[in-house]
Order: C-alpha cells, then structure tokens, then sequence
C-alpha cells in the first residue's frame, strides 16, 4: 500500500490531538535531549584533557625512578622518589643520545612554602634544568627562564607562575625581587604566562621553578624525580623508549627505572571518559524507555478509540498487514517528532552549555539518538499495532 | 437467458457455543444471487439476517457449508485473499457510522482503491466519478459533518461502488435517515440496480424491502420465504 498515504493519515492523527501528542513525546524529547546532553558533555571532557595533554608538551617520554605500574598489569607500585638513582649526569647523557631523541630534561618537585614580606604561600617547587621549559612548553611572559648557567652556577634565581606573582605581589612589580623558599633566599627573574592546571603534573599557574641545583639544595636531597624527554616525532615514540631504555640499562639495574609514554597515560584517562561516557548516556537512555512505554500505551488508547476505524478499513478490503503498518506508522512518526525535537533541544543545550563548560555535540550522539527514537517508535508501536491489525472486522464494526 | 450467480451458498450453517450450549445463527441455507438482482433479506432481529450477511459479504466463515463468489470458493480462503475478495467484489454501505470522521468525502470514498494499490491520482478521478454519480459532485472536499444524514449515505454509496463491484451490500442503509432521506436513498439503489449493479438489502422494514425484486425471509436461521 502507498505509504506517502500512510505517513500522511498519521501526522493527521498526530494533528488532531494535538495536546495528547505533545504530551507523548515529551518522554522522548526528555530522553534524547538528556542522552546528546550527557554525550556531549562527556566527550567535551576528552577532547579538554586531550588537549590539555597536548599543551603540556607532545611526544614526550618520561623517565620515573622504581618500577611504575601504569596499564602493564599487576606487581608495579608508584614511583619511588626516594630511592631514585637516577642523576643529572643520565639527563645531560640521555640528551645528547641524538637519534629519535630531541632533548632531556629533569624537573623536580618539591611541595614547599615560599615567603615574601610576611605573605607566604605553600606551594610546587620545582627544580628544573634549563631546557625544562622549552620541553614542556611553559612560556615567560615578563623577564627571563632558567638559564644553563643558572644551574650551573647554582644561582639563586625564580620563576613564578602568573597565580603565585599575582598572590604576593599583586598588581606591584615582581621583577628583582627577593623571596625566601626554605633557607635560600631567590630572586626572582621572570613571571609565567597563564596557562591553566595542567592535566597530569603540577599547577603550572602556581608554581615556582628554580634551578635544579638550588632545587637539590631545598630538597637537601641529590635524587632526580623524573627525566623528560622530547621525541622528534610523534612515529619515533617507540624508538626513543627503545634508546632510553637501552641507555638506562647499561647504567642502572632494571627496577631502578621505568619509561612512560604519554600515549600511555592519555589512552587510560580516554578510556575511563569513554566508559563515564557511556554510562551516562545509558542512564540517559532509561528515559528513552520511559518515553517508549508512554507511546505503547497512547497507541493502544488510539487502537481501542479507533476501533470502529479500523472494522471499516478491514471490510473495505485492508489486510491485517495494512493495519499493522498504518499504527506502527503512526508510532514512529509520533517517536520520530519527539526525537527531532530533543535533538534540537539537547544540541542546544549543548551549545550554551559550552560557553562554559566543556561541550561538544558529535553527529554520533545525534544520528545514534535518531536511529534510537525510531527505534523506540518501532518497538512500542507493535503491540498496539498488532492488536489493531488482528481485530475482527465485524466485532470492531459493531463496538460502542 | 442463463444468469450467471454472484453469490451461491450451499448448506451454509453458523454455529456458536456457548459454553455446554449450542446455538444455530444459520442453520442449512441454501441460496442463489444473479448478476442484476435487487434483493431484500428480511426477517426479525435474531433471525439470522446479519450472520447471512456476514458470510456473504466475506466478513464471517461459515460452521459448515460451502460459499462461492463469481463461481469461486470461497468460504476456506486465508484472511489476506479474503480482505482481497471484499476490496475487489462487495461494496459495503452500513447503518452507522459509515464514513471516516473529519475526513473529506472524497478521501472517504478513496479508501478502498488505496487498498487495491491504485495510485493518487487514479484514486481521485474514480471518486470524483462515483461522487457524482451519486449527486455530490459539488461536495467533494466536505467532512461528514457538514454533509447531512443522506449525503453522508450516499457518500457510502459512491464508496461502495468505486471499486465497480460484483455485489452492493447495504445493511439497514435507511435505517438513521428520515423517512424523505431515506426515500432518496432507496430511489438511487433502484436507479444503481437499473444500470446493472447486483444489491442485496438487509432490513427489518417491510417498506424498503418492497422496493426490491426479490425478497427473502428469514427466521430463527432459516429461509421461509423466497419470491416476490
């Protein structure tokens, strides 16, 4: 039978209540604005932390003291800071290795209080050789970085991320003056640009770098925490983790380090937002069924209302099949409405809600909602359906 | 002349049980219907009359007898070739409710074609041809309920002739109108049965079965009378 036909009888009968219809699709609007909401936030988390990975530095390999269990199973504890051999001497030699390798860098941290006139804040101290910043692309905004003969000379200087400038000297000059972290008394050669919490690692908005030598000396402690290193690209990872580790055998026992990827670290924390990701939508997706269940239950309203219709269509000469297919029609349409309604309304939400928060609304989420509502219109519409299409036809004629 | 029968029924009976108790609706009826007859079945309500309409007009399965249409049997067929059968053969007009709520006249008296498959524009120009032929051809686009009682039954009229039928089955069609509608109706069954069409008419009035060439009693399941 025609089903332009079809699809027309039923958006008539959606039309003629209209009040019952907008009611019933209300379930479905709920569920498939809820589901591209839930999605969209989900992945505007991941892609926020994929490129907050990114802007922390790509292609870097870390090298952490101890056997570190990070995805490789069981028996890996945390790294172990304090037993660390790893040396200054493993950085300037991991740096020169060439090949795969750009540069090496080491950067250690060390919670502690930094004073400046009677105000002190209690943060990140981290000690850093001199190309540290390039590696992990922290950039200075007013003055000067670390410098290789500041390590060198054990000089007494400080960098401040723009948060803790902003915290003990406010709007004044930070410039040239002397903060005091532990015993050393620093002075400060350069201000941060902003940069906002990094994903893995410290605050880069309220931390303070030093020269790692000064570093050592607040420490009171020679161990390096971790060595970074800068592949030259993305494709030579493997190879790079290849020469550090080979590197690092012929110098140390094999638990006395460990070499991460950052691929290691960012495919755990894409995993866990992926499966965060899914059971919100799958949450979402309850009220789908929800708004599935309030349709089955308007259609078989309709079947009982129209029953006389239906006799009618049957004599005339409709088969049970036509029924059928005009009623689970109808179910869809009315599903399918609900369905563009929350997509509209769910993709919007997603937009505003992205003005401040991570949101990103995917032609996934939105095309999985669709094909969802149908879905939905095609299961809860058969039942009704079916009880329509197998009426008899003279009983149906004679109902009151 | 030999007339070819449109509806032939052998020994056809209806039974129904009700629980330990048996009930005969129809009981061995035996009956010929000719291409170009007007036929009235009458008889009191609980005779039977509906039942033998019902099997007659492929809605309802005989307990036990034979049917044929056109020469055809057809009291074992399927349900779908059934529903095919009625389409193509037997044009209904009922007592109540005959017509689609808030649905023009014209799409009233498209509904069977869509169910033969034919397409919209065929499908209108049938209707529009039926209509008129039925005196409603200024009344194309109106909804039953601008259309009066008579109107409303001629609009079934033209429906149950759009698809050119073996049989016209009308149950008690004067049966809501006034007795001056109701004339108007019985006049173009008359007039629809001089050009050729073949109409059987179930009623309990004695009037409208006057009307018809041929009259058929029936009581408690069995034919008591058949002639003029």
């Amino acid at each position: 039978m025609d089903f332009s036909e079809i699809f027309r009888l039923s958006l008539r009968s959606i039309k003629r209540n209209k009040t019952r219809s907008a009611l019933t699709m209300l379930g479905i609007i709920i569920g498939v604005a809820s589901v591209i909401l839930l999605v969209s936030l989900g992945q505007g988390l991941q892609k926020y932390i994929t490129g907050q990975f990114e802007q922390l530095g790509t292609n870097l390999i870390i090298v952490m003291p101890g056997k570190v269990g990070l995805g490789e199973g069981f028996g890996h504890g945390p790294p172990n800071f304090a037993g660390s051999k790893l040396t200054l001497k493993h950085v300037s030699d991991l740096a020169r290795l060439g090949g795969a390798i750009e540069d090496a860098a080491a950067g250690n941290e060390i919670p502690a209080a930094i004073k400046y006139k009677g105000k002190s804040k209690y943060t990140t101290v981290a000690g850093i050789t001199a190309n540290y910043g390039k590696i992990r692309n922290i950039e200075v905004a007013k003055g000067r970085g670390i410098n290789v003969s500041d390590v060198e000379l054990d000089r007494k200087v400080a960098l401040l991320g723009k948060g803790i400038a902003e915290t003990l000297f406010g709007q004044s000059e930070a410039l040239g003056k002397e903060v005091t972290i532990g015993k050393e008394k620093l002075k400060i050669v350069g201000v941060l640009k902003q940069l906002g919490s990094g994903g893995i690692g410290f605050d880069m908005d309220n931390f303070v770098a030093v020269p790692i030598t000064v570093g050592q000396s607040i420490s009171g402690s020679k161990n390096l925490m971790a060595i970074t290193i800068k592949v030259k690209s993305k494709e030579e990872i493997s190879s790079a983790i290849n020469a550090t580790k080979k590197y690092l055998s012929s110098q140390l026992e094999e638990d006395d380090y460990s070499v991460l990827d950052q691929a290691n670290l960012l495919s755990t924390i894409t995993q866990i937002l992926g499966v965060l990701t899914a059971a919100l939508g799958g949450i979402a997706a309850i009220s789908l069924v929800v708004g599935g269940v309030g349709i089955m239950n308007i259609m078989l309203v309709t079947v009982t209302e129209r029953t006389k219709e239906i006799g009618l269509r049957k004599a005339v000469g409709a088969k049970p099949k036509d029924i059928l297919i005009q009623f689970v029609i109808e179910a869809v349409v009315l599903s399918l409405l609900g369905g563009i309604i929350g997509i509209i309304i769910g993709a919007g939400g997603s937009f505003i809600m992205s003005k401040v928060f991570p949101a990103s609304v995917s032609f996934w989420s939105v095309s999985l909602a669709f094909g969802v509502s149908a879905l939905v219109g095609i299961v809860f519409g058969v039942a009704p359906a079916l009880k329509a299409s197998r009426l008899n036809p003279i009983d149906a004629l004679r109902y009151e | 002349m030999v007339q070819k029968s449109v509806i032939d029924l052998n020994k056809v009976s209806k039974k129904y049980e009700m629980g330990e108790e048996e009930f005969y609706a129809l009981k061995d009826v035996s009956l010929k219907i000719s291409k170009g007859e007007f036929v009235a079945i009458v008889g009191p309500s609980g005779s039977g009359k509906s039942t033998l309409m019902h099997i007659i007009g492929l809605l309802d399965k005989p307990t036990s007898g034979e049917v044929y249409l056109e020469g055809k049997k057809v009291h074992n067929l399927s349900e779908v070739y059934q529903a095919e059968l009625r389409n193509k053969h037997i044009g209904f007009i009922f007592q109540i409710f005959s017509l689609l709520p808030r649905t023009s006249a014209l799409e009233n008296v498209e509904m069977p074609l869509i169910y033969s498959g034919v397409s919209k524009s065929q499908r209108e120009e049938r209707a529009i041809e039926v209509l008129k032929i039925v005196g409603l051809g200024e009344k194309l686009q109106n909804k039953p309920s601008q259309l009066s009682g008579g109107q409303q039954q001629r609009v079934a009229i033209a429906r149950a002739l759009v698809n050119n039928p073996s049989l016209i089955l009308a149950d008690e069609p004067t049966g809501n109108l006034d007795s001056k509608s109701g004339e108007e109706i019985l006049l173009l069954l008359s007039k629809l049965n001089d050009e050729g069409n073949t109409i059987v008419v179930v009623t309990h009035d004695s009037d409208i079965a006057g009307r018809a060439k041929r009259i058929i009693t029936i009581k408690d399941g069995k034919i008591v009378s058949d002639g003029k």
